[in-house]
């Protein structure tokens, strides 16, 4: 369960998000929009302890991220939107990597390793070094090493970026299962039509402020127009489409 | 009228640089302050030294050898410079003209192949030739002081230098160019060892073939001859570093026409290899650029014999999480060709300085007759060289380790584990790394020096405490002022924080060298007898010298992990 209570975080004069309230419940998908410079990335580096929030509190199952960082650490899965690695290493060798940080035993390791990697089309590239890797299946390198310590709370920033089809089918039904098996999955991102097949509820940000959270019917109620999210999106955030 | 593609890529660069400039310009006068600190201490010091050496050498008594030995022995020099040269424009053009990220982009381009390759070539012979211009001006410098020059040898010497610096950059690149074409450029650690072993093995030949084992035989400095046939042959007027010679020492006696005449001599020999640069670029530069590219979707972690397989087994006592950062680090390292690169340019010339150092215990006795306490002065300056060695390793591979952590900084923020983990990982293998090192060689170069017990016993001691104390200040600094956005460790290791490392690492071995050496030296030279040794006279060396290393070893780790601590991603 993700709870954020009064979140503030601001840059010397600019604060990129103000006073944001939110609980996501375990076993749900929430998908977390805004246009660009909303405060979505800044929102989760406060989550995941990347950043120290000015105000307010981030609790990730029951510990606050920044009293009690390696409990909540633990719980955690974190999918960047940049899938910077360590490109000397193979692979394999960065999988056991992150396996070692979280402290995985090397014999489960090994079995998450052949899941993950059969599962993402990565095991013929396993002892590649990962400068040789393309884009997308840097992504699915990242998908891999952020689920192999089985994280209670998910948090995906863009997750589709450089996936092919199959992968981005692959990756709903991961975050479909994950949340059907009791684990929070935090989405942000700009594919409007990924989160409208796969979130149970959206979050709305705009410069900075959460202007709206709820289902997509709580969605229409809320902007009273009738459409698809993309539709909703646009009213809500004032931006237009130009023919 | 049009720009061409070489003036609009050189003014974006341009504009990098003085978004660079103005990006710091918060702390410009500190930069140039410790610019022109670093500058005045390596050059000013260095020209001290040979000035002190070529005066010596011009004195009365030295005469009539001492003016001939002085202009080969310069001879020689350069020549160990131009090989270094060559050297290093092959491996810098290879990483600049072949692997270069940003070539992608470039490729994409429609620019000929031949303007992105003299981009690349300038771009190539500045990173290479920066520091032969630093380390030859204190020489150009003392030369002058020393011979009594007149004021148009500075500017004429300025001129000579600059075809001296073109001609390695055009030969390296045709290196390059052959080598690239038929041969993966991304094999660069290979070539490197190639090319490190042909140059040892010629090296050996050579030796072999003219005699110089003989030379080497010699015990003493009588036999003046054979010294000057040893050091003409490093000066052969096939040579470029014999024409740079002729031109220096005819600008110092005012003789302007000859001095022209090298000078035409060593820019038609530059201009012509910079010819067949040009003449080569179209035909071969695409070739080994694809071949690279080619090459760089084969490369895998290491084979089934691979040493770096074994590298984790005898680090099974570690805890799982300082493991895992340990085998890390060495991976990346290892892998990464511009840390290799460095490496070998930097064994080359610790290659050059032991067998300097060798030449110099040889002549020992006899250098005694006309410098008292040689023996004694020669071991503190190998130990106080070993440390601006290490001085140097320090700042340029263990300052930069924390910046390059960088873009995936966020792995090592998310583990559940104290951040600071990742310093003291980084300063114990630093530290560990810089011990061995700098002992291997402090062992090395003593059992060459034949130094007496007490001078080893002082040379492993200072070496043991100074690994410490100069990981501390670069593994320190390192975390006070990290930048993640760079991930070139040279440039890393070039900026604000890496320079301020480099002077803060010289006067911490100035001073260690210093409380050290005086209290010998002053009893050496008899104004102290043992007898007089008592506490009070060697309690205040002592006192300042634990002081400067508790200091050195305490404050930058300490002050480096609050930061680290407090830092934000």
């Amino acid at each position: 369960m993700i709870v954020l209570e009064d979140l503030t975080k601001c840059f010397e004069e600019v604060c990129a998000v103000r006073d944001l309230t939110l609980s996501v419940p375990a076993g749900e998908v929430f998908a977390f929009l805004g246009p660009n410079g909303a405060g979505k990335t800044t929102t989760i580096k406060v989550m995941t302890g990347l950043l120290r929030p000015t105000r307010g509190r981030a609790i990730l199952g029951g510990f606050d991220i920044q009293k009690q960082p390696f409990e909540a650490k633990r719980l955690i899965g974190y999918i960047p939107d940049h899938p910077y690695v360590y490109e000397k290493l193979s692979g394999a060798e960065f999988f056991h990597f992150i396996g070692d940080l979280f402290r995985v035993p090397r014999k489960d390791q090994d079995e998450k390793m052949e899941y993950y990697f059969n599962l993402f089309g990565l095991m013929s590239a396993r002892d590649k070094l990962i400068e040789n890797y393309s884009h997308g299946m840097k992504q699915k390198l990242i998908m891999s090493i952020s689920l192999l310590h089985d994280p209670r709370i998910i948090i995906v920033d863009e997750p589709m970026v450089g996936l092919d089809p199959q992968s981005m089918r692959i990756v709903k039904g991961l975050f479909r299962d994950w949340a059907k098996k009791g684990a929070t999955v935090f989405l942000s991102t700009h594919a409007l039509s990924v989160a409208e097949e796969v979130a149970d509820r959206i979050g709305l940000i705009h410069k900075g402020s959460l202007i709206f959270h709820g289902t997509l019917d709580e969605m229409r109620s809320f902007a009273h127009k009738e459409g698809n999210l993309e539709e909703l999106f646009l009213e809500l955030t004032g931006s237009e489409i130009s023919d | 009228m049009a720009l061409t593609p070489v003036k609009i890529i050189f003014g974006a660069k341009q504009k990098i640089i003085n978004n660079y400039i103005q990006d710091m310009r918060r702390h410009i006068w500190i930069h140039i302050l410790m610019g022109l600190g670093v500058v005045f201490l390596l050059v000013g010091g260095g020209t001290a030294f040979f000035y002190v050496l070529f005066d010596f050498l011009l004195s009365e008594g030295f005469q009539p050898f001492g003016a001939d030995l002085l202009n080969y022995l310069i001879g020689m020099i350069f020549l160990a410079f131009f090989s270094m040269l060559v050297f290093s424009n092959i491996i810098i053009t290879l990483s600049t003209t072949y692997i270069s990220r940003e070539l992608d982009f470039y490729m994409s381009l429609p620019i000929m192949h031949r303007s992105l390759f003299v981009v690349k070539l300038v771009e190539s012979i500045i990173y290479s030739s920066w520091a032969f211009a630093i380390l030859a001006l204190p020489i150009f410098m003392a030369y002058g002081a020393a011979g009594h020059v007149p004021w148009s040898y500075y500017p004429l010497t300025i001129l000579m230098v600059v075809p001296f610096l073109l001609l390695p950059g055009a030969l390296g690149a045709i290196i390059t160019m052959l080598i690239s074409a038929y041969l993966p450029a991304r094999k660069t650690r290979l070539i490197s060892i190639i090319l490190a072993g042909g140059t040892i093995l010629a090296t050996t030949l050579t030796v072999r073939i003219l005699g110089f084992r003989r030379i080497f035989s010699l015990t003493d400095i009588k036999d003046f001859g054979e010294i000057m046939n040893f050091l003409r042959v490093g000066n052969d007027p096939v040579l470029p570093n014999y024409w740079l010679t002729q031109g220096i020492i005819h600008a110092g006696r005012g003789e302007v026409w000859v001095w022209f005449y090298w000078f035409c001599v060593l820019l038609s020999s530059a201009l012509m290899f910079l010819l067949v640069c040009w003449w080569m670029a179209p035909r071969l530069y695409y070739r080994g650029w694809c071949l690279s590219k080619e090459s760089a979707t084969q490369s895998m972690a290491g084979g089934r014999f691979s040493l770096l397989n074994w590298v984790e087994k005898p680090l099974r006592f570690l805890p799982s999480q300082t493991r895992a950062l340990v085998v890390k680090d060495i991976k990346t390292f290892w892998r990464d060709p511009a840390q290799w690169t460095q490496i070998i340019i930097l064994f080359g010339l610790l290659f050059i300085y032991i067998a300097n150092l060798r030449s110099a215990a040889r002549y020992a006795g006899a250098i005694n007759i006309f410098l008292p306490r040689w023996q004694m002065l020669l071991s503190f300056f190998n130990l106080g060289a070993t440390c601006f060695i290490l001085s140097i390793i320090t700042t340029r591979f263990i300052y930069p380790m924390l910046s390059l952590e960088g873009r995936q900084f966020w792995l090592i923020g998310l583990a559940p584990m104290d951040r600071c983990r990742i310093v003291w990982e980084k300063y114990w293998l630093s530290a560990l790394s810089a011990l061995v090192m700098a002992g291997g060689m402090m062992l090395f170069s003593n059992s060459i020096l034949k130094v007496d017990v007490v001078m080893r016993v002082i040379s492993a001691l200072t070496i043991l405490i100074m690994s410490f104390g100069l990981t501390s200040l670069s593994v320190g600094l390192g975390a006070i002022s990290p930048d993640f956005k760079e991930d070139n460790p040279a440039r890393i290791a070039n900026g604000f924080g890496g320079t301020m490392n480099v002077i803060l690492s010289l006067i911490y071995t100035g001073l260690v060298i210093t409380f050290e050496l005086l209290p010998m030296y002053l009893d050496a030279l008899g104004r102290r007898t043992l007898a007089s040794w008592h506490l009070t006279y060697i309690i205040p060396y002592v006192t300042a010298f634990l002081i400067v290393n508790v200091i050195t070893i305490v404050l930058p780790m300490k002050m480096g992990l609050i930061r680290w601590r407090r830092m934000e991603m």
